[in-house]
């Protein structure tokens, strides 16, 4: 993007514009929920698209990155702008206690992910001196930067804005990077990479510390927005959900786990219209998106292109062929 | 010569469950040599390799490779002193670009990380730039003449070995291990090949070359070892192995059979 400097303004312009042009409540909270799961669905890419280590567990860092800023707000007395970092840092101070498994490859490691998932949901039902147990914890305050209160929607959404734009920046150098074309080798040959020079766990462990980090600034988000938090918001559906968003955004781009997560949290919100038959459109739509690939959304452009040559082509050469027996 | 050796193996044995794959072989390499590793299919070449270059550690025995031991460490730690290997069934980066291939193989001698990648800082443009000068200078060497900038999936066969090489050589290691270089490869670009390994060796580059071709091993090795069974057969010049009776036996013995 940094070649097109018109493109980034525009966009930057449109952004900024969007709770102005949308100023309804309804709307701007479902966006902003979109741009917490662009946060949590950009680390989910780093992991599985670039490094290739499948985790059915990110929604642990998520709730544990949630329950640190609300803990540490509520209880300790923390300013909200330190316990948003601090969620970060304890999440992924908990990324690092899962380096012993990272020696696991494919789905061993999806299935230890999983599991890892399960127990701190478990951590979070069951431990009610800390988490207040299945009531969860209301009344948490809204985020704040000094003097500035984010306490409504609109405000709100420049607080994710700005999250979500720093977590692309950052994501977007280090994919470019010496340690980017690290992960990218370990995932398309890792012996290749190891005899390489490179040391694949290093790399693993790095990575899954730095989308636990973003994870838990995700949680730290939500927390804020929604000002309650219940261990349900956390459960192993709620990771397979982001991982949902990163393959229907198209795993490789970063700008497809943005993409994907805006998708999959307005068509979750918008299709409530349809009341019971909702879920069934939902499957249907990730069905579809799953059909496309490891290309995902952006490859759809091209996959109509072919269909229609592969269809149309024929049909065309048939009615030819008819005009010419008449 | 045991003791100015570049690389000295004693005693190898790999046992995998109950089948032995190699049993107490010794290799000692002398520094700027071109070794030839042959025997007849099974006679444990690959893992003799794959041990060198620490894919597998030996069940047994010792590798001191310039003055330090090696054997079982693993592969990233080989690299780094400077071992570098390409695989008879290819490992490359199919989705990558042709010059990040080799550019991955330059990693080692680069220190930037996250944080350099997240300030932008002035090492992490220093070394970016020397790394796709040398991947640059790497392919222009190995003689792999296309656009750099294309996913090297999309490479035809002989070309994504020569890639293989130019991604070791980028390295400048000190040992170079061919596992059948020429495996696919047309006549064209076996002379291509054979050509290479002459330039290579000119930059005081060992190697250690697995091939099947006879024709290339005679024409590019100084001294040939052979394995037959996972043991030491025969060791020699070109010549001297070409008489031996023991090999001609083992590979004429494996033709009666076949």
């Amino acid at each position: 993007m940094a070649r097109h400097p018109i493109r980034t303004v525009v966009l930057g312009i449109a952004l900024l514009a969007i709770p102005w042009i949308f100023p309804h409540r309804y709307f701007l909270q479902v966006t902003g929920l979109g741009l917490i799961y662009a946060v949590l669905a950009l680390g989910l890419q780093l992991l599985v698209g670039s490094a290739g280590q499948l985790s059915i567990g990110h929604a642990a860092f998520y709730g544990t990155g949630a329950y640190t800023s609300a803990i540490l707000a509520m209880k300790l007395g923390v300013p909200v702008e330190a316990a948003f970092l601090g969620s970060g840092v304890v999440a992924a101070l908990l990324g690092l206690t899962l380096v012993p498994i990272l020696r696991l490859r494919g789905n061993e490691l999806a299935v230890a992910t999983l599991g890892f998932g399960v127990i701190v949901h478990a951590v979070m039902l069951n431990e009610e001196w800390l988490t207040e147990g299945p009531f969860g914890i209301m009344k948490i305050p809204p985020f704040r930067l000094g003097p500035l209160v984010f306490d409504t929607e609109f405000r709100f959404y420049y607080v994710a804005l700005a999250v979500v734009a720093g977590t692309y920046v950052a994501f977007r150098r280090l994919t470019r990077s010496r340690f980017g074309r690290a992960l990218e080798a370990i995932r398309q040959n890792e012996e290749a990479a190891r005899t390489s020079g490179i040391n694949p766990l290093v790399y693993k462990s790095k990575v899954f510390v730095i989308a636990a980090f973003t994870a838990g600034l995700a949680g730290a988000l939500f927390a804020h927005l929604n000002r309650y938090l219940n261990p349900n918001d956390f459960t192993l559906a709620e990771s397979i959900n982001i991982l949902v968003m990163v393959v229907v955004g198209g795993l490789r781009r970063l700008e497809g786990a943005v993409a994907g997560a805006l998708i999959i949290v307005f068509a979750s919100e918008y299709l409530r219209a349809f009341k019971e038959y909702r879920m069934i459109l939902f499957g249907a739509l990730v069905v579809l998106f799953v059909a496309l690939g490891a290309e995902g959304l952006p490859g759809l452009p091209g996959k109509v292109v072919a269909l229609m040559r592969r269809w149309i082509g024929p049909a065309a050469r048939r009615r030819a062929g008819e005009l010419g027996d008449g | 010569m045991a003791n100015n050796g570049l690389l000295i193996a004693e005693g190898l044995s790999k046992r995998f469950g109950g089948l032995a794959a190699l049993e107490g072989v010794g290799l000692a390499i002398a520094p700027g040599e071109v070794r030839g590793l042959i025997g007849p299919n099974g006679a444990g070449k690959t893992t003799l390799v794959n041990i060198l270059s620490g894919v597998l550690a030996p069940t047994a025995g010792s590798i001191r490779f310039a003055g330090h031991e090696i054997g079982g460490a693993p592969p990233h730690q080989v690299a780094r002193r400077g071992i570098r290997r390409t695989f008879q069934t290819l490992r490359i980066f199919p989705e990558m670009s042709v010059l990040g291939n080799v550019a991955v193989g330059y990693h080692a001698h680069t220190r930037a990380e996250v944080l350099d990648a997240l300030l932008k800082t002035r090492r992490l443009r220093r070394e970016e730039a020397e790394t796709q000068a040398k991947a640059r200078e790497a392919l222009a060497f190995a003689g792999l003449a296309v656009d750099p900038e294309i996913p090297a999936g999309a490479l035809a066969y002989g070309q994504q070995r020569l890639l293989e090489i130019a991604r070791a050589l980028v390295a400048d290691p000190k040992l170079l291990l061919l596992d059948e270089p020429a495996a696919g490869m047309n006549p064209a670009e076996c002379d291509h090949l054979l050509g290479l390994i002459r330039r290579v060796q000119s930059r005081a580059i060992t190697l250690l070359i697995i091939e099947h071709r006879m024709d290339l091993i005679m024409e590019a090795c100084d001294r040939i070892t052979v394995l037959n069974y996972g043991r030491n057969l025969a060791e020699g010049t070109p010549a001297e192995i070409q008489a031996h009776p023991a090999v001609i036996e083992a590979y004429l013995g494996q033709q009666q059979r076949a």
